[in-house]
């Protein structure tokens, strides 16, 4: 290679006599120092020399300088006179000549006709418009960087970057700022001086977030932060601090040594210094701020081995005030690849309101695991490289103790940094002060609290909101962990990801306010089904900008509307949507995707909740078989279509298959979720429904209350599925009129009302079912309340209510038992008109009859079918 | 740098892949006519599949150069973009990509395209090792640079600094030699993704 330093043969050494360069070197220039050509490697003349000489014509004369690569040894054209240009006409012309002739110019004396006689000019011409064009293309190809030297070369005299310091180099130039080593001229204080690398031309958020760094760092003194001296702005606007300066090496410098190397600090030392790392961050939370950003690059570590932790830059107020976009332009911005190592999972979902001190715990425990380690815990699954395999191998597993990458290396040390590692941030230590503690523990020989065998923390239950608001949340959450997942290692598309993040998290904001009456469409009254129309709307407007964004928001919005309209839902919209996610699957060159499997999902329930049990087991089955591509039989994400299934397969009477899938969706939910959780309750609930159906009462009962009873443990009282699950087995008791079915379809009937709304399908029903048991108890009274607070709902649903029949008649047979039974006609008059085919007839032969027996025997022939 | 690719934990053998390939493949779908966003997509699923493949065994190295197999797959990647924007009806509002198609099957246009961004690729890392090789040669480049970069007139920047004229057509050919040494070593590592 040239320039290398290596000293081949001397390429040059003579082959004709007169070319002889030693020769020439003590002639004419042995004395002319040629600051050119003095250090050049011998190499530069490889390939040329040799070239040359084969070129060297006769007429030669023995004028030529050493080692030019211009094939002119021995050619007059190579003339170390220089200056003088043209050509006589006798010999060669000179260089500076066939230079001139290369780059287009005819008009040099005598030379045109000389070329046309000598071969060996017309070979150096032709080699000079080959040099020039390859230069030109270099030039053009770096053009950017020509300039921007440029530019450096006036940039790099940054004596004067800010007044009352005199810069003496630079340290570290980084995405977001410069650290320059200076001197404060008033102290003559060494100091490491930060200024924003955009300098004046920086962005609001930019200077927004260097000025959190200021105010961050001002907050904290202690002895492992770098501490704060000066901060403020020039004259002309360029933001700078001045902090203290430390002479150390990064964390991560010292992990990257190799073992053994002789100042590689052994691991137990090393530990006394990260002990001191997670106090320093242990007093920063105490004082509010969660760095966010640790990592053994931001720790520099001092010749005594003493941390200093810096670069608050991404740091917020523990307090969360902040408005907190940082980490998805940092995604946006391709910084995120360096950081994402250490980043926890909650930081990964890119959900703000998950981020707290545990973060900062776990971040801290990727540090003691490669300081254990000598590696990082988390590895890309084999065969894998995307960040959506990184991410979901840290979403879904725990990392190998350290001990099983290298050892020795004590039980405790695995248990201590594992349980920093969690992904669930309630299962980690709960404060950088209780892993301080530990480790002292640890440290001191006496047992660590995170013992393996028993979890530090309890699992908290998880807390659910209003439904509505938790599958919103996750919804956003699933963006962005789904977006993720799409994203590969690399740039452009990561960009893009990032600003799908972004919008769709705008998007949901600006939906929100939408609906704050202070600035938006909302009112106090408004309903929840006038807000998904919002969002729908929102969803399908935004669609052609970024359709897998809108296809997860609309699955999102059916799946709720779904839960409200029951079968009110129209199928043409469940068919718009599945459309809707067909063609964003197509959009990201995918021809099936979890939003596809959703929207068919959807569709079939739709279909389901109509009784039209045929398309929805179509539909049904073929979700199934999308999932099973998309995600794997029988994955956690399938196991509602499961049980959706089963239900319809029951409902079309092959209670066998239905009790096959019930089983299949068992094992899922209780994999996935363990027990109990409201997803085994509601499988248990299915198989008691085929139970039912099968006319084994007695055990469905009891599966019934099985499942009732799960979800008490994991629900809060008003919880939507406490009420259904009451529902079932307050139902199944009247039907074997055993006792307490009054009571709990009492209670279906609060907690459903309350979360459904008195008008959706499910709290008609329920009322319904109340009336009933009400009137069978003798609560006449009680009972039309009921009715009637039902049919009360119908108005404006026309044929789609639900019940319509059952709940007429039900009041019919309340009137009649309080005394009031010609009002009953007309009661019993639409509950025939409700009901179709031999269910008319049915229910007219039973309303005559309760007619008759109240006296009107009259009204009791009119409604007598013929 | 390809056997590297088999590690799946080597970030940096991913990186340098990516920093090498992936300008080289956006700039050969602009090359071909494609947006700057369908370009960048198109890079993307080019590596993205490239690795799936040589992860799989399925790059033969004896098969063909590095670049005509990505050419290979970009092409493929480039129809797959044309087939899901027609599903949407996309190709009448964009007509462009219906002339890109059209190429595609004119194996002299791809490898034109490909050869272009290539050598811009190879030119811009041709940059770096330059300057490294020629640090003691600091005049030698400098010339270079002020004759042929910034289009200044051999005779001023020898009076600049403070040599003759002939040095500098001296320098100039002395670049142009080494840039060859470099660009020839370069385009070998980059056909065998070495």
């Amino acid at each position: 290679m040239a320039g290398d330093g290596r000293e081949p043969d001397p390429p040059s050494a003579p082959k004709a006599p007169h070319s002889g360069k030693a020769a020439v070197r003590s002639g004419s220039q042995a004395n002319e120092p040629d600051p050119l050509t003095v250090q050049r490697p011998a190499s530069d003349l490889d390939v040329t020399s040799a070239e040359v000489e084969s070129l060297v014509p006769p007429h030669a004369s023995g004028r030529f300088i050493e080692t030019d690569v211009f094939p002119g040894s021995g050619h007059p054209a190579s003339s170390a006179s220089g200056s003088s240009s043209g050509f006589s006409g006798s010999g060669c012309p000179d260089r500076e000549s066939l230079e001139l002739v290369a780059v287009g110019a005819t008009n040099v004396g005598g030379v045109m006709e000389h070329l046309d006689r000598c071969p060996v000019c017309r070979e150096v011409v032709r080699r000079l418009r080959a040099d020039n064009e390859l230069l030109n293309d270099f030039v053009s190809a770096n053009r950017d960087r020509f300039d921007v030297d440029r530019a450096k070369v006036r940039s790099e005299r940054p004596m004067d970057v800010v007044p009352g310091f005199r810069v003496e180099g630079e340290i570290h130039r980084g995405a977001q700022g410069v650290v320059y080593r200076a001197q404060q001229v008033s102290t003559r204080r060494n100091v490491a001086l930060k200024t924003l690398l955009q300098g004046k031309f920086a962005t609001s958020r930019q200077r927004a977030r260097f000025d959190r760094e200021v105010e961050v760092v001002a907050s904290l003194r202690h002895p492992h932060i770098v501490t704060l001296f000066e901060s403020g702005r020039t004259s002309d606007g360029l933001a700078f601090f001045a902090m203290e300066l430390v002479n150390g090496r990064p964390l991560s410098d010292i992990l990257k040594l190799p073992e053994g190397v002789h100042d590689k600090p052994p691991v137990l030392q090393l530990l006394a210094t990260y002990l001191q790392i997670v106090k320093a961050i242990a007093y920063a939370h105490q004082r509010g701020v969660i760095h966010r950003d640790l990592k053994p690059a931001n720790i520099l570590i001092d010749d005594g081995l003493e941390p200093h932790v810096l670069d608050f830059g991404l740091a917020r107020s523990a307090r969360g005030e902040e408005k907190d976009q940082d980490m998805i332009e940092a995604t946006a911005a391709g910084e995120f690849l360096g950081t994402f190592a250490y980043a926890a999972p909650e930081q990964l979902r890119g959900n703000p309101d998950l981020i707290d001190v545990r973060t900062d715990v776990f971040a801290l425990g990727v540090i003691l695991y490669e300081i254990l380690a000598g590696e990082r815990p988390y590895k890309p699954p084999g065969g894998s490289f995307s960040i959506a395999d990184l991410l979901l191998a840290r979403l879904e597993n725990d990392p190998q103790p350290p001990s099983s990458v290298r050892s020795p290396i004590d039980p405790d040390l695995d248990v201590i940094a594992l349980t920093c590692l969690k992904s669930k941030p309630e299962e980690r230590y709960q404060s950088a002060q209780a892993l301080a503690e530990d480790l002292e523990r640890f440290l001191d020989g006496r047992p660590i609290l995170a013992r393996r065998d028993s979890k530090l923390y309890v699992a908290r239950k998880w807390v659910r909101r209003h439904w509505l608001a938790t599958s919103v949340t996750l919804a956003i959450v699933g963006l962005i962990v789904g977006g993720s997942a799409r994203m590969a290692v690399l740039g452009e598309r990561a960009r893009r990801e990032g600003e799908r993040a972004n919008r769709t998290l705008n998007a949901f904001r600006e939906t929100f306010q939408s609906i704050n009456p202070e600035i938006g469409r909302g009112r106090k009254e408004m309903s929840v089904l006038q807000f998904l129309a919002l969002l729908r709307e929102r969803a399908v407007s935004d669609a052609p900008t970024d359709p897998v964004v809108a296809a997860t928001l609309i699955n999102t919005v059916e799946a709720s509307w779904l839960g409200f309209e029951g079968n009110r839902t129209p199928l043409e919209r469940l068919e718009e949507s599945l459309r809707l996610c067909r063609d964003a699957a197509e959009r990201v060159g995918q021809s099936e995707t979890r939003q596809v499997a959703e929207a068919i999902h959807n569709l079939a329930r739709g279909h389901l909740l109509k009784s039209e049990f045929g398309e929805a087991e179509r539909l049904y089955r073929e979700a199934l078989d999308v999932w099973d591509r998309v995600d794997g039989r029988d994955s956690a994400t399938s196991a509602m279509t499961l049980q959706h299934l089963a239900s319809c397969r029951r409902s079309q009477g092959d209670l066998d298959e239905a009790d096959a899938l019930l089983q299949r969706a068992y094992r899922v939910q209780k994999d996935a979720h363990g027990e109990p959780s409201w997803e085994v309750a509601a499988v248990i609930n299915g198989q008691a429904s085929v139970l039912r159906a099968r006319g084994k009462f007695t055990e469905a009962l009891d599966r019934f209350e099985e499942a009732l009873a799960m979800i008490k443990l994991v629900a809060k009282p008003d919880d939507f599925r406490i009420g259904r699950a009451h529902g079932s087995v307050g139902n199944l008791k009247r039907m074997m009129k055993r006792p307490g079915a009054l009571e709990d379809l009492t209670i279906a009937e609060r907690v459903i009302v309350g979360a459904k709304g008195a008008e959706s399908t499910e709290a008609i029903e329920a009322r319904s079912d109340l009336a009933a048991v009400q009137l069978e108890a003798g609560d006449a009274a009680s009972a039309l309340q009921t009715i009637d607070m039902a049919i009360a709902a119908f108005a404006g649903l026309g044929e789609a209510a639900p019940r319509r029949c059952e709940s007429y008649e039900t009041r019919g047979h309340a009137l009649i038992a309080i005394g009031r039974a010609d009002e009953a006609v007309d009661a019993f008059r639409l509950a025939i008109g409700a009901a179709s085919g031999t269910r008319a007839n049915e229910t007219a032969s039973r309303c005559a009859e309760a007619l008759r027996e109240a006296g009107l025997v009259q009204e009791a022939t009119r409604l007598t079918p013929p | 740098m390809l056997e590297a690719l088999h590690d799946t934990a080597n970030e940096p053998a991913w990186e340098a892949f990516d920093t090498r390939y992936r300008p080289i493949l956006i700039g050969f779908a602009k090359n071909l006519g494609l947006s700057d966003v369908d370009s960048a997509d198109v890079a993307q699923e080019t590596l993205v599949r490239f690795v799936q493949d040589y992860r799989n065994g399925k790059y033969d190295r004896t098969k063909g150069r590095l670049g005509a197999w990505l050419v290979g797959i970009a092409r493929y990647r480039i129809l797959d973009l044309r087939r899901v924007k027609a599903h949407r009806q996309e190709v009448q509002a964009d007509p462009q990509i219906a002339v890109v198609v059209g190429t595609l099957d004119d194996p002299d246009r791809l490898q034109a395209a490909w050869d272009a961004e290539h050598r811009q690729a190879v030119l811009r890392e041709a940059m770096m090792e330059l300057r490294q090789t020629t640090k003691t040669d600091e005049r030698t480049i400098r010339a270079f640079e002020l004759v042929v970069a910034h289009g200044r007139s051999p005779q001023q920047v020898a009076e600049e600094l403070g040599i003759s004229v002939h040095d500098v057509y001296l320098a100039k050919s002395r670049v142009a030699q080494r840039l060859r040494d470099i660009v020839e070593r370069l385009e070998k590592l980059y056909d065998e993704g070495a």
